[in-house]
């Protein structure tokens, strides 16, 4: 309490409007949706290089990582440091993904359409979705930094929940683990090692590849709007002249569609109905394509966060069609998603 | 339910249950079967899903774990010992005896009568194999079983029926890619495009690009 003695009204105005400011962020201190903003603003404009352990379905990797932002432009490069090398490099709106001959990841590749991809509408501004409630743990300390814990806890058991260490100095997100109803934890991301707000020279994000790799580009469209897609190159052959376009009649609450697409799958005629849909902090894909398969493809999988399901299901008298969700969801839900497909005219 | 009793449920499962554990397991089924038959059925399902084996949804639901340790019961000595059944196929308890009875009886073979779908594969989980009934007078239906199981011709004398016990192999060992069925493949294939999609529209952050860079696909179960 200040002294009862007459002092400049400026500089009491500037005490007062401290007080003000003080009491301001002690309320802020505590507020999640501020924390997780800062976690968003430390992970897009700070300049950082570190290492992560990445824990997922019984596997450990362990990845290096240097993110800088340069004018505004997101500049990244994550190196893959067990296993198959391979590194990821982001420039903006473009990712590139060197592999090596040999990789398994090649195989996949082959079945799946090589974009442009539609780019996802932009979600709400909120930090928090509307399914989750954010409540603050205990202090903690990760990669020799002192850190906050933040549980981010699904109202219904539908969806995931999490637990995020930030950083106390910035904010930066230090932990992250992903847990599933019956609280067991399918991922873990954590730092080892981190530096923040340190220069990152440009020869850092120049990836360390002999003439070998292999670059496989992951593109938006440049000419469509948003959310907006439609089959490239000839026509698909092998879709029904009046092939219905899909959409789920179940979804938890608060996901919404974000992206749709019909591209044709590589080296075939089959065109892939592609459906995109988040819920602010967690995703899934929905795809749909026409099957002629002699055996019943139906089944569930699951690794680390991401579960799949995949069902046949007759329409009409002649057509079978393959519907899959795959995303950080539990198996129910996606079986749920899956089961509640249904063909729009 | 207690802790004790759900370590006995899954030993069960992992065919590593002695008689006192099946024991546990059979007073625990008399006082209340219906939540320890959940338990079971549970248990089945994430350790289905857990590695990668299809599973039908069905509504009828699994084996309960007295029919899972009849089947113990009826194996011979050999397969006991590669089940690794230490103990639960020497003697089981006097409970057990009536199921295999029936489904013998009955001409029945025990997949009918545990009633779990396991999905047309073209890729078995081995060793799965089909009974013909003690009397080989008739051969189960490979409609019932889904294709799945592969059937001898009859009389091609006797064999055993029980549930498939996947069985686990280090990770070194996993077969290479090549030998995926296409259903596999096409599903791991959904799941990379899925982690493609999430890493290029990610706001921020290091998970997603995390998933994509360590996507390895699921491994099959032989």
């Amino acid at each position: 309490m200040m002294p009862a003695r007459s002092l400049p009204s400026s500089s009491l105005g500037a005490l007062l409007v401290a007080c003000f400011l003080a009491a301001g962020s002690a309320r802020a201190a505590d507020d999640p949706e501020l924390w997780l903003r800062r976690m968003n603003d430390a992970l897009l404009q700070q300049d950082y290089r570190g290492e992560f352990s990445y824990y997922s379905g019984g596997d450990l990797a362990s990845l290096r990582i240097v993110h800088a932002s340069i004018d505004g432009v997101q500049h990244e490069r994550l190196v893959h440091l067990n296993g198959h090398p391979r590194e990821i490099l982001r420039n903006g709106d473009e990712v590139t993904c060197l592999l090596e001959p040999g990789d398994s990841m090649l195989e996949f590749t082959e079945s799946i359409p090589s974009g442009p991809f539609a780019r996802a509408f932009a979600h709400g501004t909120e930090m928090l979705p509307a399914g989750y409630q954010a409540r603050f743990g205990a202090r903690g300390r990760i990669a020799g930094r002192s850190a906050r814990e933040l549980d981010v806890v699904p109202n219904d058991a539908t969806r995931y929940g999490y637990r995020l260490w930030l950083d106390d100095a910035t904010g930066m997100l230090l932990r992250s683990e992903l847990i599933d109803v019956d609280g067991d934890l399918l991922e873990i991301f954590q730092f080892v090692h981190v530096d923040i707000g340190v220069d990152i020279d440009p020869a850092e994000l120049q990836p360390r590849s002999d003439g070998s790799s292999i670059r496989h580009r992951l593109t938006f469209r440049a000419d469509a709007p948003p959310g907006d897609g439609d089959a490239d190159d000839a026509p698909i052959v092998h879709e029904p002249p009046n092939a219905p376009a899909w959409k789920p009649t179940w979804l938890p609450v608060g996901f919404r569609m974000t992206a749709a697409d019909v591209r044709r799958i590589p080296e075939s005629d089959r065109a892939l109905h592609t459906l995109r849909f988040t819920d602010g902090l967690a995703s899934f894909s929905l795809f749909v394509e026409r099957t002629w398969a002699k055996n019943a493809w139906d089944q569930r999988r699951q690794h680390g966060a991401t579960s799949a399901v995949m069902r046949e299901f007759a329409v009409g008298d002649d057509e079978r069609y393959l519907v899959t969700v795959v995303g950080e969801v539990p198996m129910d839900t996606a079986e749920r998603i899956v089961r509640s497909v249904q063909p729009v005219p | 339910m207690t802790e004790r009793l759900r370590e006995s449920l899954s030993a069960l499962m992992d065919d590593e249950a002695d008689d006192l554990e099946l024991g546990r397991v059979l007073r625990a089924m008399d006082e209340d079967d219906v939540s320890v038959r959940q338990t079971w059925a549970r248990y089945q399902m994430v350790s289905a899903v857990m590695r990668g084996l299809p599973v039908g949804a069905a509504d009828s639901g699994y084996a309960d774990p007295v029919v899972h340790a009849s089947t113990l019961d009826a194996m011979d000595p050999a397969e006991a010992t590669a089940a690794q059944a230490a103990g639960a196929a020497s003697s089981g308890s006097h409970r057990v005896r009536p199921w295999l009875s029936f489904a013998t009886a009955a001409g029945v073979t025990l997949m009918a009568v545990v009633g779990v779908q396991w999905q047309s594969d073209d890729e078995a989980p081995a060793p799965a194999r089909v009974a013909t009934t003690a009397s080989a007078a008739s051969t189960p239906t490979v409609a019932d079983l889904g294709g799945f199981l592969k059937v001898s011709s009859p009389g091609a004398g006797q064999q055993r029926v029980r549930t498939p016990v996947p069985l686990r192999y280090p990770a070194f060992a996993r077969p290479p890619q090549g030998e995926m069925s296409d259903a596999r493949r096409q599903v791991d294939a959904y799941m990379l495009y899925h982690a493609e999609m999430s890493a290029l529209n990610s706001r921020a952050g290091m998970v997603p690009f995390a998933r994509y860079a360590a996507f390895e696909g699921t491994q099959p179960v032989q």
